[in-house]
């Protein structure tokens, strides 16, 4: 769980770090810094994020939803019908 | 800004009309090979063909004006208006996509599955049990293998990630006036782009014939290929817009004090990575 919510705090950081990017694109000029600092940020947050991504995989902390497909998981359970 | 500056009009163009009847015949020309008519193809390359050849004139039109100095400070805050309008565009279009994957993922499939305020609604599906991957009530979908993690989705994530990382070095390379190091950068971000097309065009292949994962597979197919194909189409189109700029990089076109450009195209590149990390946690991952 830990993993999860670092993953979705990071990736919340990029997008804040993306979206300060197109503020400065849009009301900087040239001569400033404030656009590829933004965009440096933005690129060593997504290594980090890769790497969380990785070592949270390899240390069994993460693992992906159960991606069994319907018509397989039908034949081993079979399928609650909802009451009406 | 000096108000006394004009602003830059340029002279009434054909290239929009041009565009029109570029995009009216590739479409029309994609409509009649659908419907398997034997000219579709050929009006469809016409159109092609029609959109290669305005896209070369226009962009040299506009680099043309651009060089000589037309260009002047209220230009440029236009363009800057222009493209942050174009991205905000460009956001709302791949939110309207991850919210219907979440949409049909975490609220309708329940519905649809029994449970839920609206799962009186399941009656009209019976057999129909709301899990994910889905493929449709009885097996509509047929069977398939959902598309895992790592393998090609984890090494595309890093290619395009390493693709980020080495605009950001072309970024300072071209505020420090280091030209040949930002030329260097600028094709290695090139490369980078066209190897997770590559890789993309080999995982769809490898998900249609091995894993029979294809559009038609229930809803987790349709998604899966609506998000990763529209990604595919942005990273293409940023592709194209980045061997632009490094052509003009080559030639020398921008300055530490002028490269909006650059930086336009620069930020549209780190938004395709971000899309490709959304996609990668919430699609392949989540």
């Amino acid at each position: 769980m830990i993993f999860k919510i670092l993953i979705f705090v990071i990736l919340g950081l990029i997008l804040l770090s993306l979206a300060s990017g197109v503020f400065f694109l849009a009301n900087d000029t040239d001569d400033q810094e404030r656009l590829i600092k933004a965009l440096t940020v933005r690129v060593s947050l997504s290594i980090l994020l890769i790497t969380v991504i990785v070592v949270g995989f390899y240390t069994g902390q993460l693992k992906t939803r159960d991606m069994t497909p319907r018509a397989v998981m039908e034949l081993s359970n079979s399928p609650t019908q909802p009451a009406h | 800004m000096s108000s006394n500056e004009e602003y830059y009009l340029p002279e009434p163009s054909r290239w929009p009309i041009i565009a029109s009847a570029g995009v009216l015949t590739f479409l029309m020309g994609a409509t009649l090979t659908i419907h398997s008519f034997g000219v579709g193809p050929l009006i469809s390359l016409t159109g092609l063909a029609l959109l290669i050849f305005l896209f070369y004139s226009w962009f040299k039109s506009v680099i043309e004006e651009s060089m000589s100095g037309h260009y002047n400070e209220k230009v440029d805050r236009s363009f800057r208006q222009g493209m942050m309008w174009f991205i905000l565009s460009e956001v709302f279009f791949f939110v309207s996509f991850f919210g219907s994957l979440f949409y049909l993922r975490e609220v309708a499939m329940d519905w649809l599955g029994g449970t839920g305020y609206l799962s009186s609604t399941s009656g009209l599906y019976s057999g129909f049990s709301g899990v994910w991957p889905n493929n449709g009530p009885g097996n509509m979908g047929g069977d398939f293998t959902p598309m895992g993690w790592n393998g090609i989705p984890l090494i595309n994530t890093i290619i395009l990630l390493t693709s980020g990382v080495t605009i950001t070095f072309a970024h300072w390379a071209l505020k420090k006036e280091n030209n040949a190091s930002l030329v260097k950068w600028m094709w290695a971000t090139v490369a980078l782009g066209v190897l997770f097309l590559g890789f993309q065009a080999y995982e769809y292949g490898h998900a249609y014939s091995e894993m029979n994962l294809k559009l038609t597979s229930g809803v987790y197919g349709s998604t899966f290929y609506m998000l990763t194909g529209f990604h595919g189409f942005h990273v293409t189109l940023g592709t194209i817009m980045l061997i632009i700029i490094s052509i003009r990089c080559q030639k020398g076109h921008f300055t530490p004090k002028k490269h909006f450009a650059f930086e336009g195209v620069a930020w549209y590149w780190h938004f395709v990575d971000v899309v490709w990390l959304g996609l990668f946690i919430l699609v392949y991952i989540m």
